[in-house]
């Protein structure tokens, strides 16, 4: 893992004293909440509808036990004893007071964290595939190319006010895991055919009022022009973005108006000014920085994840490998999933209990590491096969041992209006009666890979317009209800699903969801999947299901 | 801040305090309360000015960020209610149960 150099260090301990000389004159009078306000959400301090929500960036979705720890403690010594995992591989606290934000950060400081730029129009915290450097489909570690790209965006002094936030996404995997098309820059990396390593570069995806599938803008850009390539994006971008209408000023919006082509020609021809400048990518600086993610040393094993799930004693041992477990790139490890989606589980949280035994349990058996996902689950990497009975034991005491990644019950959600200024609906409430509807889990493992994605209004934190099944919140004259959308995904193949019909309530929302598995396992082929059945299908089945229950 | 409502429609103050953000109404005794039943009902436009004017000052003095203005139920036994889903789950918290942090068993002993 990245571990932070005495720059790295001071920069977030200047912070620190900086927020807190801040917050001491707000408190004080010195400042008014107009002046006070860009401040406290360059650290990711927002006010919520109950209190102050603080969001602290986990690069790339990495964390160590120790830091773990830390987050525990916030969530007990700070707040309500739980923390909110995010679509963005972050963590939010619901609870916070204002005077207590310095100390947060004081202590999140003392292990390498902080929250900077998880807010504001700025490049924000660079999200990464959540198995970097353990799935058997990867070309490099993503976190080398990500840490690069927080090294170079961190207080990037052109890029702290740009039009609008700016959000990357890396994956190095040739499963897309890191949802890289739908972001404002998505990285893929690949080898060329002499084997150099190089990107595939994305620009303009994401979702929201207008959600978008990213477009290729180079097929190739060598490694040590990643920097410099990304710079003239940024530039043209923040040169041309619509600063004058928000709905209108995310890069999405700019490369549609001009053109991929115009926006590439201006792309290159702004390349040309700062390729062989002082962003060149020297070897012996990736170097450096991929030696924090050289790989752990594994113990000699064997066996497979197969193998593991037919040597399981108990049926539901068996049953949660199937589901959580997938390959290492190292015989005899697995990746291990551990689901933070529970029955009645609000999406994404966990307990300061649960997160210190999780460090534990790091420690113990993952060569003490811990991700975040996408899909608010959390991720032991390096789990030696000959453990998961004892991990299982003890993830499944703490109520995370339920055995659904992927599965219908495994929804993504956002906060919704339970805690969101924004919002228009609830979101946690209608997962909350999903995951009780397909509370069997075995009923689960039957219907399959099936994601259901929860935004309480159309800024999509929980990336509903890429659910198999989406659901946004609307306020229809004060009615809460949810406008259901079919087909969408966020992997390689990443799509926007189709509206299936007006917007129903949340009770008919769950009936609805029952309803489109049923169509789903009456016509699905062998070996398909949820989303292949759309896709081969398209959505006229499932509306004639929604139009029948109406 | 306050939206345009029809006259005579029954209004409370709200804001968050700036110490903790928590969800305060003002009162008729001139301090901010948790309890929205509590809260001074306002109705005619030239009342709710005066009262904004009032708390405008509590901003200033930093007790208080975030004023709004929010039509509500008046009922004189029990005190205001929220109209909307969104104030009714400002002023009695979200609808869910909140996560109780429990103790979990620990980890075996590494060695
Ligand atoms: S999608 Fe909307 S309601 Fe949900 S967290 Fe984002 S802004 Fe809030």
């Amino acid at each position: 893992m990245y571990q932070y150099d005495t720059h790295d260090q001071a920069l977030v301990d200047q912070r620190v004293a900086q927020f807190r000389d801040q917050v001491d004159r707000r408190l004080a009078g010195e400042l008014t909440e107009d002046q006070f306000k860009p401040l406290r959400l360059m650290n990711g301090l927002y006010l919520q509808l109950h209190a102050y929500m603080l969001r602290v960036a986990i690069p790339y979705g990495t964390l160590s036990a120790p830091q773990m720890r830390v987050l525990a403690h916030i969530a007990r010594r700070y707040d309500r004893g739980y923390g909110h995992f995010t679509t963005r591989q972050n963590i939010q606290y619901n609870w916070i007071r204002l005077a207590d934000a310095p100390d947060i950060l004081a202590d999140l400081a003392t292990v390498g964290m902080h929250a900077i730029q998880t807010s504001g129009n700025c490049i924000r915290n660079v999200t990464a595939d959540p198995w970097a450097g353990v799935a058997a489909d990867e070309v490099e570690d993503p976190r080398i190319t990500a840490e690069i790209l927080r090294q170079w965006s961190t207080l990037h002094p052109e890029f702290s006010f740009l039009p609008r936030k700016f959000k990357i996404a890396v994956t190095g995997a040739a499963s897309d895991r890191a949802a890289i098309k739908v972001h404002d820059i998505g990285l893929r990396l690949h080898r060329a055919e002499d084997g150099a390593i190089g990107y595939e570069v994305l620009v303009g995806g994401g979702l929201g009022r207008t959600p978008v599938i990213g477009k290729t803008i180079r097929a190739f850009v060598p490694r040590q022009d990643l920097l410099s390539y990304l710079e003239a994006i940024l530039r043209v971008y923040n040169l041309h973005g619509r600063r004058d209408n928000i709905y209108k000023a995310r890069i999405k919006i700019l490369v549609d108006a001009l053109g991929i082509d115009v926006f590439r020609q201006q792309v290159e021809a702004e390349w040309a000014t700062v390729r062989e400048g002082a962003l060149a990518l020297p070897d012996d600086v990736v170097a450096a920085i991929a030696a924090h993610f050289a790989p752990p040393a594994h113990e000699a094993g064997a066996g497979s994840v197969a193998d593991a799930i037919e040597a399981a004693p108990d049926p539901a041992l068996a049953r949660w490998i199937r589901a959580n477990v997938a390959p290492h790139k190292v015989p005899g490890y697995g990746i291990v999933n551990v689901s933070l989606k529970a029955t009645d589980q609000p999406p994404g949280d966990a307990t300061a209990s649960q997160m210190d035994l999780l460090a534990d349990l790091a420690d113990r058996f993952s060569l003490g590491e811990i991700r975040v996902t996408r899909e608010q689950n959390l991720v032991l990497p390096h789990v030696r096969l000959a453990d998961l009975p004892a991990l299982w034991a003890a993830l499944d005491a703490a109520g995370l041992g339920t055995p659904n990644i992927g599965l219908i019950s495994d929804i993504i959600a956002c906060p919704g209006l339970d805690y969101c200024a924004l919002a228009n609906a609830r979101s946690i409430p209608l997962a909350q009666a999903l995951t009780r509807r397909f509370a069997d889990m075995d009923r689960a493992q039957e219907v399959g890979e099936l994601h259901v994605n929860i935004s309480g209004c159309i800024n999509a934190c929980a990336h509903h317009h890429v659910g198999h099944i989406g659901i946004l919140g609307v306020d229809r004259r004060g009615e809460e209800l949810y406008q259901v959308t079919l087909g969408g995904r966020a992997d390689t193949d990443a799509t926007l699903g189709t509206v299936v019909g007006p917007a129903v309530s949340a009770e008919r929302a769950v009936d609805l969801i029952a309803g489109f598995v049923e169509t789903y396992l009456a016509i699905r082929h062998p070996g398909e999947r949820f989303i292949d059945t759309v896709a081969r299908v398209g959505t006229a089945p499932f509306k004639e299901t929604f139009h029948a229950a109406a | 801040m306050a939206r345009k409502l029809a006259a005579d429609t029954p209004r409370v103050v709200t804001a968050n305090r700036l110490v903790d953000g928590v969800v305060v109404y003002r009162t008729a005794g001139g301090i901010w309360s948790p309890r929205l039943h509590r809260a001074l009902v306002v109705r005619e436009q030239a009342a709710v000015d005066r009262l904004l004017a009032v708390c405008r000052g509590d901003v200033t003095g930093c007790e208080v960020v975030d004023l709004q203005v929010i039509p509500v139920q008046p009922d004189p036994a029990a005190g205001p209610r929220a109209i909307s889903q969104r104030e009714a789950i400002r002023a009695a918290g979200p609808t869910i149960a909140l996560p109780v942090d429990r103790p979990v068993p620990t980890a075996a002993p590494l060695f």
